[in-house]
Order: C-alpha cells, then sequence, then structure tokens
C-alpha cells in the first residue's frame, strides 16, 4: 500500500492525475466529489463515537470566558474577535459560519475580526486567556478532551448558544455534520473495494483513547450528506464557490442547459418580435388600406347620395309639374269647349256682337293663355330629363340597390333574383334608378314603418327585388304591338304583415291618386316614372304577409339594345 | 246593310272637363257616353257598337295605358283617341303602338278633338260595315276592304274643307243629324 497527501484545494485534478484506489478525505473537500467528472463513490465515513448518527457526527463549539457576562449568545459577538483553526474546516469554523448565515448576516461582516491560528491548543487557548479575542471556535468535543486531559482549566469558560439535543455527546453551538469518508473510484479493483469496505464496517472495537479518553471512532456506509451539501450551498463553498465562477467558461460549463434554453428563448423572443414587428406592420397596412377603402366607398355613397338627391329633386319637379298640368289643363280644356260650343250654338247674329265676340275671344285667349303657362312649367321640368334609350333593367337594379345600401351604411339586407341575359327597356336609367330605389325604400318603410336608419333598431328585414322576362308573341301572329318583344316585370316585395283589405285599398289609392294630398311623394316619384316610360304599376298581397310592387315594362328590341346596353 | 249609330265614349275622371267634350260631341251630331273611370266603363258600355274611346292617360284605378292594354288583351278593336294632361314622347310612342289613332294634349283645340274623332269613327264604323258584310257573305273579304279604302279617301276629302269640315262630313260617317 502506498499513501500520497493530496492538497485539499487541488484535489480533484491530482485525483485524475494520479489515479489513487482510495481517498480518505475530510468533510469539505469530499463536497467536491459530489460534481467530480471522474464519479468517486463513497465507501465509508467516520463516526464518532459520541455521535448517535453518522451524519451527524461533527460541530463546532464556541466558548468564551465565564466572566465575560457580555457575551452569552452567538449575536452578542457581532463586531467582535473570534478566533479559529482553519478556515477550511466544517468543525473548525464553517459550521459557525453556517450559524451566522442562518441569523442573516453575512459571514465576512459579522464578526469584528477572525483570526485563524491552524492549532488548536495552545494558540486557541491562550488567545482566549490572553483576551486577544473574545470568542474561540473548537471542534465539538475538543472541551471535554481538555477537561479530560487537564491540559487546561476548563472551568472559568462557558458554550455560547449550546444546542441543547441527543445527537452528540458533547457540547457544540452548531448543526452537525457527517465526519470524514473514504473513496473509491471507477479504476478502483472492485475486489479491493469490496475488501476495504468489509474491513472498515466490521472494525472491532477499540477502547478508548487512554489520552483524550473519547471512544475509538466507527465506520458507516450509510451516510445523509444532504446537510453538508446544504451548508455548502449556503455559504456559497466548494462546489457553490463564487470564486472564479463568472468566468466564461465557468458559466457555460455550469448552466449549460439554462443558458442554452436561455439562448433559445431569446431567439424565440427576437423571432416572436420580428414578427410582431411584421405582423403589426401588416395589419396597419391593412387598416390603412381598409381606412382608405372606407373612405372610397364613403365617398362613393355620399356621391350616390348626392345624385340620387338630385335626381329625387328632379323628379318632384317634374311630378309636380305634371300634377299641375293635370289638374289645370281639364279645366282649360273645358273652357276651351264649353266656348267652342257656344260658338256652336249661338246665333250668327249673336256671335258677331262685339261684346259677345269680345267675350268669347277673350275666353278663348286667357284659355290659352293659361294653358302657355303651364306648358312652360313642363317644358322646364321636361328640359332636364335625358333622352330615353335601350338599357338593362338588371343593371340599373343592381345599381340601384347599391345605392341603398349605400344610403343604409350597408345594413339593407336586399335579396336578389335577376335574370342572366340583360332585361332590355327602354327608358332614362338614371330615372329608373330612382324608381328601383324609392320601390325598395318603400317596401322598407312599409315593414319597419320607419327610415332606412330606423330598421337599425329592430329586425333586419329581407326585402325581394326580381325581374323577369316575360316572351313576345311570334311575329305574324300578334295582334298586340306593344308586346311584340314581351314584358319586362320588375318586382319588390317586403315581408311585411299580412295586410288587410283596407290597408290595401289605401295603398291602392295612394298609388292611384293624381292629387298632391294623396301623395306620398316617393310613390309620387314611382308613379311620374312608370307614367313616363309607359309602364303599368300595381300592388299585389303576399300571401305569407306584405305586398309586391309590380311594374311591367314593354321589352325594347333587342338588336337595338345589344349595341347600346353597355350605355346603361 | 245593317244600320248601326256610332258611339263616342269618354273616359275621363274630371267630371266638368268630360262633360265639356260630351257637350261639344252632341251638339255636333255624335251620340256620346261618358265614364268616369275604366272600370266604369268595362261595366257598362256596349263594346260591339263602332265609334272610337277618348281615354284619359292618368286615372285613379286603371289607368289609360292597361285600359288600351286590356281591350287589346281582349281583341276589342274601337280606336282609342288618347287625352292627356302631361304626355310625353315615350307614352305617346307606346300608345300608338299599341294601336291608338291618335295621342293629344290637353287642352286639344275643339276642332282638332272634333276632326280626329270624327276620323276614328269614320274608320270604326267603316271597318264595322266590312265586317258585318263578311259575316254575311253579301260581299267578300276583298271588296269589303276596297270600300274601307274608299271611306278613307273620303274622309282625307272632308279634312280638306277648311273650318266647317266636321260639319260636312256628318253624313259621310254615319251620324246623325245635329239637334
Amino acid at each position: 500500500m502506498r499513501k500520497t497527501t493530496l492538497v485539499a484545494a487541488d484535489a480533484l485534478s491530482q485525483i485524475s492525475e494520479i489515479r489513487p484506489d482510495f481517498v480518505i478525505a475530510s468533510t469539505g473537500t469530499s463536497a467536491f466529489f459530489a460534481h467530480a467528472s471522474d464519479s468517486p463513490y463513497r465507501i465509508a465515513t467516520r463516526k464518532s463515537a459520541a455521535a448517535k448518527s453518522v451524519s451527524r457526527s461533527i460541530g463546532s463549539t464556541i466558548v468564551a470566558l465565564k466572566s465575560r457576562t457580555d457575551i452569552n449568545t452567538l449575536a452578542d459577538l457581532k463586531g467582535r474577535t473570534v478566533a479559529a483553526t482553519l478556515p477550511t474546516s466544517i468543525s473548525g469554523w464553517l459550521a459557525v459560519a453556517g450559524e451566522v448565515k442562518d441569523m442573516g448576516f453575512d459571514v465576512e461582516e459579522f464578526f469584528g475580526r477572525v483570526v485563524f491560528l491552524n492549532t488548536l491548543f495552545p494558540n486557541l487557548t491562550a488567545a482566549l486567556w490572553g483576551r486577544t479575542v473574545d470568542a474561540v471556535v473548537l471542534p465539538a468535543c475538543f472541551l471535554e478532551s481538555l477537561e479530560h486531559t487537564q491540559l487546561a482549566d476548563t472551568s472559568a469558560l462557558k458554550v455560547i448558544d449550546e444546542h441543547k439535543d441527543e445527537a452528540l455527546a458533547c457540547r457544540h453551538s452548531t448543526l452537525l455534520y457527517p465526519d470524514m469518508s473514504i473513496y473509491g473510484f471507477a479504476w478502483t479493483d472492485e475486489d479491493s473495494a469490496r475488501d476495504l469496505t468489509i474491513a472498515l464496517l466490521s472494525m472491532p472495537l477499540e477502547a478508548p483513547n487512554a489520552v483524550t479518553g473519547s471512544a475509538a471512532p466507527q465506520w458507516r456506509s450509510n451516510v445523509d450528506a444532504s446537510n453538508l451539501d446544504a451548508l455548502f450551498r449556503k455559504l456559497a463553498l466548494g462546489p457553490y464557490s463564487l470564486e472564479g465562477q463568472f468566468s466564461l467558461a465557468n458559466i457555460i460549463a455550469r448552466y449549460r442547459t439554462p443558458i442554452i434554453v436561455a439562448l433559445l428563448a431569446l431567439l424565440a423572443l427576437i423571432g416572436h418580435g420580428i414578427i410582431l414587428q411584421y405582423l403589426v406592420k401588416r395589419r396597419t397596412r391593412e387598416l390603412s388600406e381598409a381606412l382608405q377603402s372606407r373612405k372610397k366607398a364613403e365617398a362613393l355613397a355620399r356621391e350616390n347620395r348626392a345624385r340620387l338627391g338630385t335626381l329625387e329633386r328632379r323628379n318632384i319637379v317634374n311630378q309636380m309639374s305634371g300634377m299641375i298640368a293635370h289638374e289645370i289643363k281639364s279645366p282649360v280644356g273645358a273652357i276651351l269647349n264649353f266656348k267652342a260650343i257656344l260658338d256652336f250654338i249661338l246665333p250668327e247674329k249673336t256671335r258677331e256682337d262685339a261684346s259677345v265676340a269680345t267675350a268669347l275671344s277673350g275666353i278663348e285667349s286667357e284659355a290659352v293663355k293659361i294653358s302657355g303657362i303651364v306648358d312652360r312649367v313642363r317644358r322646364y321640368a321636361k328640359s332636364q330629363k335625358s333622352a330615353q334609350r335601350p338599357c338593362n333593367l338588371s343593371a340599373i337594379t343592381k345599381k340601384a340597390i347599391e345605392s341603398v345600401r349605400a344610403a343604409a351604411s350597408g345594413e339593407a339586407h336586399i335579396r336578389t333574383q335577376l335574370p342572366e341575359a340583360p332585361a332590355t327597356v327602354t327608358g332614362d336609367p338614371l330615372e329608373l334608378e330612382l324608381l328601383i330605389v324609392n320601390l325598395i325604400k318603400n317596401a322598407w318603410q312599409a315593414q319597419s314603418g320607419g327610415s332606412l336608419a330606423a330598421s337599425k333598431k329592430g329586425v333586419h328585414p329581407v326585402i325581394a327585388v326580381g325581374i323577369a322576362v316575360a316572351p313576345g308573341m311570334e311575329k305574324g301572329t300578334e295582334k298586340v304591338l306593344g308586346r311584340r318583344n314581351g314584358s319586362v316585370i320588375l318586382t319588390v316585395s317586403n315581408p311585411g304583415p299580412v295586410l288587410d283589405d283596407e290597408a290595401f285599398a289605401r295603398l291602392n289609392q295612394i298609388a292611384d291618386s293624381v292629387k298632391p294630398e294623396g301623395l306620398g311623394m316617393g310613390l309620387s316619384i314611382v308613379r311620374g316614372i312608370c307614367d313616363s316610360h309607359a309602364a303599368t304599376l300595381n300592388f299585389r298581397r303576399n300571401p305569407a304577409g306584405g305586398v309586391t310592387a309590380r311594374v311591367v315594362f314593354a321589352a325594347a328590341d333587342p338588336d337595338n339594345s345589344n349595341k347600346e346596353s353597355s350605355a346603361s | 246593310m245593317s244600320h248601326v249609330l256610332p258611339l263616342v265614349r269618354f273616359v275621363e275622371d274630371d267630371e266638368v272637363f268630360r262633360t265639356s267634350q260630351e257637350l261639344l260631341l252632341r251638339t255636333h251630331g255624335f251620340e256620346v257616353e261618358g265614364y268616369g273611370s275604366a272600370q266604369e266603363f268595362l261595366a257598362a258600355d256596349d263594346l260591339s257598337r263602332p265609334g272610337c274611346i277618348v281615354l284619359d292617360v292618368r286615372m285613379p284605378g286603371m289607368t289609360g295605358l292597361e285600359l288600351q292594354q286590356l281591350l287589346n288583351d281582349k281583341g276589342i278593336e274601337i280606336p282609342i283617341i288618347f287625352l292627356s294632361g302631361h304626355g310625353d314622347i315615350a307614352m305617346a310612342v307606346h300608345t300608338m303602338q299599341s294601336g291608338a289613332v291618335s295621342f293629344l294634349e290637353k287642352p286639344v283645340a275643339p276642332r282638332k278633338l272634333l276632326e280626329t274623332i270624327a276620323s276614328a269613327v269614320e274608320a270604326s264604323l267603316t271597318r264595322w260595315r266590312a265586317d258585318d258584310a263578311a259575316r254575311k257573305g253579301g260581299r267578300s273579304f276583298g271588296r269589303a276592304r276596297y270600300a274601307q279604302q274608299g271611306d278613307r279617301a273620303r274622309t282625307q276629302h272632308c279634312r280638306g274643307h277648311g273650318e266647317d269640315a266636321p260639319r260636312q262630313c256628318l253624313c259621310k260617317v254615319g251620324r246623325q243629324e245635329p239637334a
């Protein structure tokens, strides 16, 4: 057997180099083995005869002079001078440092000064007796050994903060920790390890030391060293030492996994940031585009409303002038007729009478003048109308629905059934659009009893707008000239309540009325446009409720419409 | 040959204007019937009599255009003269395409009205005679049409008589002498 002494601070590298079969290491040194790459394993740990458990075998005793009444607890040593043996020894110093840490103090700052004197006796006790220090830190059981050997008078000494437990049969001031251990390695011969283990565990009990009086230690293999590990962690020593800990290599080696995880997290965060930035940019762009398109839609809606408003006003003028014409021209015609009757039935002699002739002539000329005034009003209204031409009623219907939707801010629920082939009629596209807009508005108001805006509050009615093309008669058999190309039938239905006879009669009366007091202006416009397009307008009650307005146009000649349908 | 008196129908919702027309026509020897609405006309009129219909465009209930369409659908060939307070070209074209003989705007000059009605009644009467003859087989269809052409030529001759033309042409269109 060859024996080599290793320096604790350099133990791990020396072990790798020398590759000993076994190592006996103090408690402090053994803490490093848990993290060593050579994977040493514990064979046995020494157990003090005074200890009940191998895991709690050693500790420290803080001793002061009894005469120092100002020092009774560990806390009283704050700012004082303390002597100890070695700074790396568990029982010599570190166990006390652990207690100070447990009290919540920094060991480096708690004591006024710490003196390490290497040897226990007589240096430490001399320092105490000489009053150069306020207290000394002794390994547990050393005080009992002094008493036994009578090397020093211990009667004037007192133990500070003595732990009153039965784990160790010596006075002690700190927690207790395992004592030194013997370790084997991967390269250690298995038989040798077995033999050593057996030898250690089966050592016979020896008689107590004749000098110190302490019983001989024993060896145990069942050691719980977790309290030791906790102490090193607490004091940031051994494997938890901060010395050299902040070198890049150390940090990487020790925290490889957390560093990788952190780097990955950082990368993920950066990636997330980039993606977020991209998404924000894209969303901003989309919002900007949506805003632009909304602005455009609003501008278009405003334009539509303005256009329809102008058209509506123009048509109101037209309708009003039409009503005036209808109301005035019949009486004027009657006056002229009555005058003609007088001309015919009055004897010639009477007619030649100057007064009668003047009266008759005056009647006629004034009637003609009134008629002329009405004609001028009519001409003004007509001058604002564009010429009628073949146009596609389906395309106009789509445009009208867009106008209504724009006016109702998209709240209008309109279902359409339009033929794929052009539904060609002869008319003024703008007037026809106004006709359809007014029919839809009337349908809406009939259902909701209010304006387009009012319908937002309740359930949205679905207005059905349809166009059907009825075929015409074949040439040669035709009797009805006006239907030779068939009819185009526009229907606008609302799903309102079932109308009773009285309500339906009232609706027809309003639609038929030519009197100003009987007109809702919307229906007046509808009626007027129907008339000017030679279309018929009627209303039908839907079996399930609501009303369908039906406008029948004469279909235009498809031969002419093809080339002009694009104009609609 | 059968004898029939032509009838001039006025379908007009303005009662005073209708009365004035009726009176004017009666003073000129026409037999006249007035109706306040299209429905009234359809319910009461003897559509088998030749003559003409003077029809207002805009009326409560069925409009003049709708009545024309209905008569066309039924195959009634009584000439229709439209009278409108505010007719426009599209409406005029539509009614003429649908077989109206004239489209006059109110207030129409009484002379013009009388001329137009006389012309329409004459055409209707001629057609009725031709059809009547054809029904009885006394004359061939071709000859009836020949006679119709002759009547039309005479009507044009009437128009050349100036101010008193309607009165001079009475016998030719089969009217009664004015009372």
